[in-house]
């Protein structure tokens, strides 16, 4: 169970005017503005939950899987994940969740993705037989077996995302934040990937943490819907619900665009 | 002790296909020693007096420091790590459950073996064969070789040690060309790559001894070749031993501390 209970997060953002003399001025004062990344952001996610986390860019959305996954500090709340608190217990937390940024890689950029799958395998002390059986079981749902020998940067993006995915549920996580996992592939390599979201959850249970912006994932995915904005939850709902309400239609990036007027972001 | 055998390994992997570089990184290393051979050789005609270590010591130091010049480099910091830092991809080795340290510590000594690995054995081979006293002489008794491996494997760790300080910092001033500048210059002076430390005046001499820079490679060539020996040569073992412990451990605690205030660059 995750339990996120008015957690901030204030992050000091730099500026300066254009030109020359305000580059040499800032070389001994430089101003900075601060940015409320999260501003009370307070919510409870069961286990085996999929939630979907929503926002425009620059709500909070990353941040908040950041915090929960233990790799930032917030400056105050608090936060407990299967009693853990992610950054005091970092070592023990991390062993339980998996993590999957869309826009960053964490596969060796030159040697066969089979090598990172080996090296995280010894980083997790995941053993032998359990790591045969994973390993066989994601190469077959996320269709692997042709592209493990291949070095990551030989890989499209669609290719690649799968086993990033992979290499990020290797050791079985009781948890999956996906963060913009789908962002920048095509229509087919987007749906094997959530078929696969889908499936790990409905026949593992995996809680389910998602980000994205494209309403397809959500449709395809979650039940339940945060609408993060300005560092908070301005909404906690169905994603039947609110079709419901802001929309007579299906369309559900009409929904989307009305809630983000809705609430000013 | 499993994720930083790994970790050696995957990054030794990596660097090894880095074919070509090796093979002109043997090169250069090869021109260098000879053009330093010149130099020195003609120094100890001109003027003998002023030469305070045997022409075999000299070239012993000289074809050594070529051998494992890429172990030494101090500025020649692991760039993946520099760029995880500064574009954010860091966050991935946040959320493994090991220490950072080790992870990154494993990292460079594999980058650092791989591309010793492919250079020095051509680099030892030849100097080995060249007539006395121009090549590499051997170790002249059996405690300046064990000394020597003992010295050498310290040199290594507290190398890294140091290394590991410019990955520290960069988690706070966001770019680390400026530090490696820095760092790069100072201490291959310091460390007697520039110039061997016994060419030094007595004065500078006894500064350097002292400082953590003579204690990575300037030591093991030192009692490789008989210059440091029985009592000198454990005492500036001792030195080594303390750096370590001061340098790394107070870089783990850094480490630590640099964590807790980790920005994630890029969103």
């Amino acid at each position: 169970m995750i339990e996120v209970q008015s957690i901030s997060k204030t992050f000091k953002v730099f500026q300066r005017d254009a030109g020359m003399m305000s580059a040499f001025r800032a070389l001994f004062h430089r101003k900075y503005t601060l940015v409320h990344a999260l501003n009370g952001l307070s919510f409870t996610i069961q286990e085996g939950e999929i939630v979907g986390l929503i926002g425009p860019n620059g709500a909070g959305k990353s941040t908040t899987v950041k915090v929960l996954s233990g790799i930032l500090v917030p400056d105050g709340g608090t936060c407990v994940i299967n009693g853990r608190v992610p950054w005091k217990e970092r070592k023990a937390h991390v062993k339980e969740i998996g993590v999957v940024f869309g826009q960053r890689s964490q596969l060796w950029w030159d040697v066969p993705i089979i090598d990172s799958f080996t090296l995280l395998k010894d980083i997790y002390r995941i053993p032998e037989t359990e790591y045969q059986k994973n390993l066989a079981e994601l190469t077959e749902t996320l269709d692997l077996a042709d592209i493990l020998k291949t070095p990551a940067r030989q890989l499209s993006l669609g290719q690649r995302m799968r086993c990033e995915i992979a290499a990020s549920l290797l050791h079985d996580p009781k948890i999956l934040f996906l963060d913009e996992p789908t962002i920048g592939l095509d229509v087919v390599s987007k749906r094997s990937v959530r078929d696969f979201i889908k499936k790990r959850n409905e026949e593992k249970g995996t809680t389910i943490i998602l980000t994205t912006h494209d309403t397809l994932d959500l449709e395809a995915l979650t039940e339940r819907i945060l609408l993060i904005g300005k560092g908070r939850i301005l909404l906690d709902g169905r994603l039947e619900d609110l079709k419901q309400q802001y929309a007579e239609g299906s369309n559900l990036e009409d929904v989307v665009v009305r809630l983000y007027e809705e609430y000013h972001l | 002790m499993r994720p930083f055998f790994s970790m050696l390994k995957i990054r030794f992997i990596n660097s090894m296909q880095y074919r070509a570089a090796a093979w002109a990184g043997v090169m250069t290393q090869f021109f260098w020693g000879f053009m330093e051979l010149l130099l020195y050789l003609t120094l100890s005609r001109e003027n003998p007096a002023a030469f305070t270590m045997t022409l075999p010591q000299l070239t012993s130091y000289l074809w050594l420091r070529q051998a494992f010049f890429a172990m030494f480099l101090l500025w020649s910091v692991d760039n993946d790590i520099l760029d995880m830092i500064m574009n954010g991809d860091v966050a991935y080795e946040v959320i493994r459950p090991v220490s950072l340290y080790s992870l990154w510590f494993a990292r460079n000594l594999g980058s650092r073996t791989s591309k010793v690995a492919l250079r020095c054995v051509p680099i030892l081979l030849v100097s080995l064969l060249l007539p006395k006293p121009y090549g590499l002489s051997l170790p002249p008794d059996v405690y300046s070789a064990v000394g020597f491996f003992i010295s050498m494997i310290l040199g290594v760790v507290l190398l890294i040690g140091m290394c590991m300080w410019i990955y520290i910092m960069t988690f706070y001033f966001i770019t680390a060309r400026g530090i490696q500048n820095i760092v790069g210059t100072f201490a291959d002076f310091l460390s007697g790559s520039l110039i061997p430390i016994p060419f030094m005046p007595i004065g500078v001499q006894r500064v350097l001894n002292i400082l953590p820079f003579a204690s990575t490679q300037s030591t093991p060539y030192l009692i490789y070749s008989g210059y440091l020996s029985g009592t000198a040569a454990l005492q500036a073992i001792g030195l080594q031993l303390l750096w370590i412990v001061l340098i790394v451990g107070s870089g783990i605690l850094a480490m630590r501390k640099a964590l807790l205030r980790v920005t994630v660059q890029g969103g």
